[in-house]
């Protein structure tokens, strides 16, 4: 994700869904409602494997 | 002319693109039924391919999504995954085929979408793959809005489906009707990779038997339940409505957690299919 910063700005997000996503918070980016179908790739393009990212969008720890 | 072919079959992309996380008698089962359909599709002599289908964000975002889509481009082109290991194909379309369906839609009270430029991914390829590996048959593409609440009811897409059968059936073409999705699962949600088998075999013995008031009688809430995914199947719902009358003949079943998707293969028989044999 190039210049996240930016991006957020232009798509006009709230603070919080910002951070979430330039954090890759993948638990709260999931709680805000963000698809699957999307979020998913998202975590692959960044590498999370799949077991890291279930126990992310579920909040256990590991 | 006829619908000289009718069939469900699941789309996960795993089937083409992960095939070794399932086991080697998943895999084997599901390719002698992917065989067996397409020695039948062979036989029929297919002129044209109706596919009832879904989409994952390729074509269609929150900016605009209708129930229903029907592709009317005289071409498309797919996979758009390169991760899918199937170089991009140019399948051609039929866009007179595609007119008299949306006309008769519209004429019936339904009012699709349409579109006369489509890109397909593995949900439409992966069928299209199994059963016309060539890709030389002309395919009308019906999209069903699988993503985004709310999604069409299956009984609207029953009803949506008794207008393509009629139009199938007067077609003067030998037609494929092919829906394609499902079975449970829940891709990138909280449930991935759990599949509900009970509920996969029930909606299987439903389709088996032709039981469209049990199908009609299902509420997205209900497909949902068994996984976001699931909902998928309302193409299937379609489908028996393009039939309405007819049986089901379950090839392979199996749940291919590897694929995080249970996997349904069937083939179905209009009656009056049954009474000219």
């Amino acid at each position: 994700m190039e210049a996240p910063e930016t991006l957020v700005e232009e798509a006009g997000l709230l603070p919080h869904e910002s951070s979430a996503l330039i954090e890759r918070n993948y638990r709260a980016l999931y709680g805000l409602g963000v698809h699957g179908l999307l979020l998913r790739p998202f975590s692959i393009i960044h590498e999370v494997p799949e077991p890291e990212y279930l126990i992310q969008i579920r909040g256990e720890s590991q | 002319m006829t619908i000289a072919f009718a069939a469900t079959i699941g789309h996960a992309p795993g089937w083409v693109a992960w095939a070794e996380r399932a086991s080697e008698e998943q895999r084997a089962n599901l390719a002698d039924a992917v065989a067996e359909l397409r020695e039948i599709v062979k036989a029929a002599n297919i002129d044209r391919v109706i596919i009832l289908t879904s989409e994952h964000w390729t074509n269609f975002f929150l900016d605009h999504i209708s129930p229903f889509c029907v592709g009317v481009g005289d071409k498309a082109t797919g996979p758009v995954e390169p991760w899918m290991k199937m170089g991009p194909t140019d399948i051609p379309g039929d866009t007179a085929l595609a007119r008299r369906i949306i006309d008769s839609a519209y004429a019936h009270g339904i009012e699709p979408g349409f579109a006369y430029e489509l890109r397909y991914d593995h949900g439409t390829m992966v069928p299209l793959k199994f059963l016309f590996p060539e890709f030389d048959v002309p395919v009308v593409p019906i999209f069903f809005n699988t993503l985004a609440a709310p999604q069409p009811s299956p009984s609207r897409c029953f009803d949506l489906g008794r207008v393509i059968g009629e139009i199938a059936r007067t077609s003067g073409d030998r037609i494929a009707l092919i829906a394609t999705g499902g079975m449970s699962h829940d891709p990138g949600e909280l449930k991935h990779g759990w599949i509900d088998s009970d509920f996969d075999r029930k909606f299987l013995s439903q389709m088996e038997a032709g039981d469209v008031e049990s199908l009609k009688a299902y509420s997205i809430a209900d497909l949902g339940a068994a996984g976001a995914g699931t909902i998928e199947l309302i193409a299937w719902i379609a489908l028996a409505g393009a039939l309405q009358k007819f049986s089901g003949r379950t090839l392979a079943y199996e749940p291919v957690v590897g694929w995080a998707t249970g996997m349904g293969v069937m083939h179905l028989q209009p009656e009056h299919e049954r009474e000219m044999a």
